[in-house]
């Protein structure tokens, strides 16, 4: 535990939510080409084409339906890329996050569950069975995914013997623990993309049901929603780094700089997913979610707790 | 700092975001309207609370132009509307909304104008007023203290029931902690009106199907006139509840709360009546099903298609030249099944894939353009194909039954059978035997002309229409759209062919 | 003992970040107040609130779920001490999991996770 465990970077406060956002705009941009690449249109135009919409977002005239709860719609909106951004609180760039809580971990995890409160009640909240729909069918996605991610993260977790994240990237200096623990990297990958509602678990603002959660958010309501999401999927892929990919070790490269790189790869991995996969259906892949992936990660937890008290980690 | 300019710039830089409508015989248009969005990278919108712009593909008297009309004016500003009536002018209408869009003033006097609220205003009671009056009732918004619960509760629901009683068993019927969030007695229905708090106050039967529960419903049931006639109600039920202090939540935009009905285990829960269709992304033009869902699975289906007024509908999919079979007719067949598979893509939440399906279409349409051998299709060719989280989760959705219900022992056509991924097999059959010939599978090409295109659409349309009520109750939303994306009933083939049918 | 002041400052920026979206809207949008108008039902008028109860027909694993997140309240703590209790910790934790798994198999059989 170094001396700067305790050190609260201040400039992170601003550096922070802006490299989430650079991250969260590059994935906006990744499946815009990806999608463009798909339907054979210009692939270069599309990479602006996030930027150009939230510009168009801010034009229009906000609309609310009679009966909507509009503060509670405006919360749920609202919370989405607020948890984002305090969840990268503990995500370090390089070995330094804004503050490195010694359960930082279970900060993580307590950020993303505001997304179940926010995405629930921005889909209640406007008042169109869209939205309602959308918001069930986000609660069920969480339900599924939520035990595997948190053995996930306790697994890595129990690699370092630590909650806090900059421990966890510094107890990987010999080996990785996405080769070590494979099982938990990529349920946790998986679930990453089920917190961030991103393909292919995008049903809650799925196209069958007019969008659900987001259909009747206009203007800068679905701009807040829309980027919260994007955010919550960079701030995940960004936490994956120091859980499982050794966190700014690499030769030659500064730590920052292979963090980044690292996020990037990932972020890179999930937004191709996205677009190479159909949406999965919870009432199909609930069962999957809690009978094959939970004991497949609680295996993976007993092992990792072998190697431990075998004093191998 | 001049805002006017930064509004300019930014609605120059936005791309359009278009809800695009299909009127019955607009399919040429729409397939046109289509390609140029594909081909400047717009995406189209899923509602009008994402869109800018409405573009109706097709000619008027249809019935979808009463539905776009209400989709138009739940656009919010800035907003463009076109309709493109054949497929030479898409372009045109398009360019046209987008320099609508552009016209910030013009939008901006739009938004003055119009009425922020749909009929008047918008937390007034006076909504709520509007039915009062019918019923003659008048105080339905007073919201105001007890006493006026008490009063109201007097006059109950056109005199059915006895007032004291209601207001006794309005307050017995609550639990206690609901009564404070004042029902506002929104009453249109004697529904429970005040939002979303007290349902459990568990009063109101369902009135509308008039399960009449048995025991201490009926007293309840009472005040619903026992049946959801009795609109007036007016309060009924906060008769003997303090807080009708919930003003604006009372009946706000004149919609009642949601009445209650039996489910598959007996249970008394809220039934909501949505409508999927006929303004829809992704869906079949011209189709409307009007739900009753409990939570999402469906109760009750009715699948019907709109009045149609044009007398000769142009069927698209329907063209005499390829009768004659030949690479161009199973050209024209794919096209068609591309057409069919990229909705379902959408709907299946595939997106990446339905544009390549969209792109596919859109070169099989054109007769000079190279399709079969180019790996980009090929390779999309294998993966939906290959998919298995795809096939997984269609599994054993959607059987179509054995026998259809006006003739149970004549089975829907063959291209119907079977279930969701066995409709959809099919689609990328016919696409395959244009795209990889060389692997075709060894069934001999059909001997003799192929049955009209358009008249085989029109069968199926028929047999899809009469069978999809049945399936698709019990089925949760995902699975309605599914089911019928993967039947995708060609209404206007079914206009033209089989008239008496489009008209049940 | 953690410091949360970055984490209620991190908060403030990321809802100024919010607010500002919010204002910058305002500013430059198309005015005339918000538009006040059904829910979008596809064209067709909408007769009733869609806020309602929503019969929730998977809320067997809403239980199943905090079953186990109880569990989870402990696992936390238990990575920090693994290490030093040895094999005992490791024997009680997975004891524990065993049992809440036999939970989720019955679940499983008794159809918890099929609602259609």
């Amino acid at each position: 535990m170094t001396d700067s465990a305790d050190y609260v970077h201040w400039w992170g406060l601003l550096a922070a939510p802006m490299l989430l956002a650079a991250l969260a705009y590059a994935a906006a941009a990744g499946s815009a080409v990806l999608a463009a690449r798909a339907s054979g249109a210009p692939a270069a135009a599309a990479l602006t084409a996030p930027a150009r919409e939230a510009a168009g977002l801010l034009l229009r005239r906000p609309r609310t339906v009679p009966g909507a709860d509009t503060l509670l719609r405006r919360l749920g909106v609202a919370t989405v890329p607020v948890a984002a951004v305090m969840a990268a609180l503990v995500v370090p760039l390089g070995g330094r996050s804004v503050t490195d809580l010694s359960i930082g971990v279970v900060w993580f995890n307590a950020m993303e569950v505001l997304l179940w409160a926010g995405v629930w009640t921005a889909g209640w909240g406007a008042n169109s069975v869209w939205g309602l729909v959308g918001g069930y069918r986000f609660l069920i996605q969480g339900l599924s995914y939520e035990l595997p991610h948190m053995f996930a993260l306790t697994t890595a977790a129990l690699g370092a013997g630590s909650l806090r994240v900059g421990e966890i990237a510094a107890a990987q200096q010999g080996l990785w623990f996405a080769l070590v623990m494979p099982v938990a990297f990529a349920v946790y990958l998986v679930s990453t993309l089920a917190m961030s509602f991103w393909p292919p678990f995008d049903q809650p603002l799925g196209a069958d049901i007019a969008g659900g959660a987001a259909a009747e958010p206009t203007g800068a309501d679905r701009l807040v929603l829309l980027a919260g999401r994007h955010l919550m999927l960079a701030a995940a892929a960004a936490m994956a780094v120091p859980l499982f990919l050794g966190g700014g070790s690499g030769p030659l490269l500064p730590g920052w700089l292979w963090s980044a790189v690292k996020a990037a790869a990932v972020l890179a991995l999930l937004v191709w997913a996205g677009s190479r996969l159909p949406a999965v259906r919870m009432d199909r892949f609930a069962e999957v979610g809690w009978v094959v992936l939970l004991p497949l990660v609680l295996l993976q937890a007993l092992a990792v707790s072998v190697f431990v008290v075998a004093g191998w980690m | 700092m001049d805002l006017t300019g930064v509004a300019r710039w930014l609605a120059r830089v936005s791309p359009p975001r278009p809800l695009v409508v299909a009127a019955v015989g607009g399919t040429g248009s729409r397939l046109a309207v289509e390609r140029v969005l594909r081909e400047r990278g717009l995406r189209r919108a899923l509602s009008p609370g994402e869109a800018d712009t409405l573009v109706v593909c097709g000619p008027e008297g249809s019935g979808v132009d009463e539905a776009a009309e209400r989709v138009w004016d739940q656009f919010g500003e800035p907003r463009a509307r076109v309709r493109v009536r054949s497929a030479e002018e898409a372009a045109a209408r398009i360019d046209e909304a987008r320099s609508v869009l552009l016209d910030l003033p013009a939008q901006r006097r739009s938004a003055q104008t119009r009425p922020a609220a749909a009929g008047g205003e918008d937390h007034a009671q006076e909504e709520q007023d509007g039915q009062e009056e019918q019923d003659g009732q008048d105080e339905q918004d007073a919201q105001d203290g007890p006493d006026e619960h008490e009063r109201r509760g007097g006059q109950g629901p056109r005199g059915s029931q006895g007032e004291s009683d209601r207001g006794g068993a309005g307050g017995s019927g609550e639990d206690g902690g609901e009564r404070s969030h004042g029902d506002g007695g929104l009453g249109h229905d004697g529904h429970q009106g005040a939002g979303h708090h007290d349902h459990e106050g568990g009063r109101e039967g369902g009135g509308n199907d008039g399960h009449q529960g048995a025991g201490h419903d009926d007293h309840e049931d009472g005040h619903q006139g026992g049946g959801h006639d009795d609109h007036e109600g007016g309060g009924q039920d906060e008769g003997g509840h303090g807080g009708h202090d919930h003003g604006g939540m009372e009946l706000p935009g004149g919609m009642t709360m949601t009445d209650r009905g039996d489910d598959r285990d007996g249970l008394r829960l809220d039934r909501l009546h949505i409508a999927i269709g006929p303004v829809q992304a992704d869906w079949p033009c011209g189709l409307t099903a009007a739900l009753t869902v409990q939570g999402d699975v469906v109760q009750e289906a009715d699948v019907s298609t709109l009045p149609l007024a044009p007398e000769d509908v142009a069927v698209y999919w329907d063209d005499d030249a390829h009768e004659v079979p030949g690479p161009a007719a199973l050209r024209f067949r794919a096209a068609a099944a591309a057409d069919s598979l990229q909705r379902f893509l959408d709907v299946a939440g595939w997106p990446a894939a339905a544009g390549t399906g969209r792109l596919l279409r859109d070169t099989l349409l054109v007769p000079a353009a190279p399709a079969a051998g180019r790996p980009r299709f090929t390779r999309w060719l294998r993966r939906v194909r290959g998919s298995r989280l795809l096939w997984w989760s269609l599994r054993g959705l959607g059987p179509a039954p054995a026998g259809l219900p006006h003739d149970p022992s004549a089975g829907p056509p063959e291209r119907l059978r079977g279930d969701v991924a066995a409709r959809v097999s099919r689609w990328l059959d016919e696409i395959a035997a244009v795209l990889l010939p060389e692997t075709a599978d060894g069934t001999p090409a059909p001997a003799g002309p192929l049955p009209r295109l358009g008249r085989e659409r029109a069968e199926c349309a028929r047999a899809a229409l009469a069978v999809l009520p049945g399936m698709l109750v019990g089925q949760d939303l995902a699975a309605v759209r599914l089911i019928v994306a993967s039947f995708d009933p060609d209404v206007e083939a079914l206009a033209a062919y089989l008239p008496e049918a489009a008209h049940d | 003992m953690d410091s949360f002041w970055p984490a209620l400052a991190l908060f403030a920026i990321a809802a100024a970040g919010v607010l500002g979206v919010y204002g910058a809207a305002a500013a430059v949008r198309i005015g005339g107040g918000p538009l006040s108008r059904e829910p979008y039902m596809a064209g067709v008028p909408v007769t009733e609130h869609p806020v309602s109860r929503f019969h929730v027909r998977w809320y067997a694993v809403t239980l199943l779920f905090l079953a186990f997140d109880m569990e989870m309240v402990f696992m936390y703590p238990w990575v920090l001490v693994v290490a030093e209790k040895g094999v005992h910790a490791v024997a009680e934790m997975f004891g524990f999991l065993a049992v809440l798994l036999v939970a989720v198999v019955y679940a499983w059989r008794e159809g918890a996770f099929r609602w259609t």
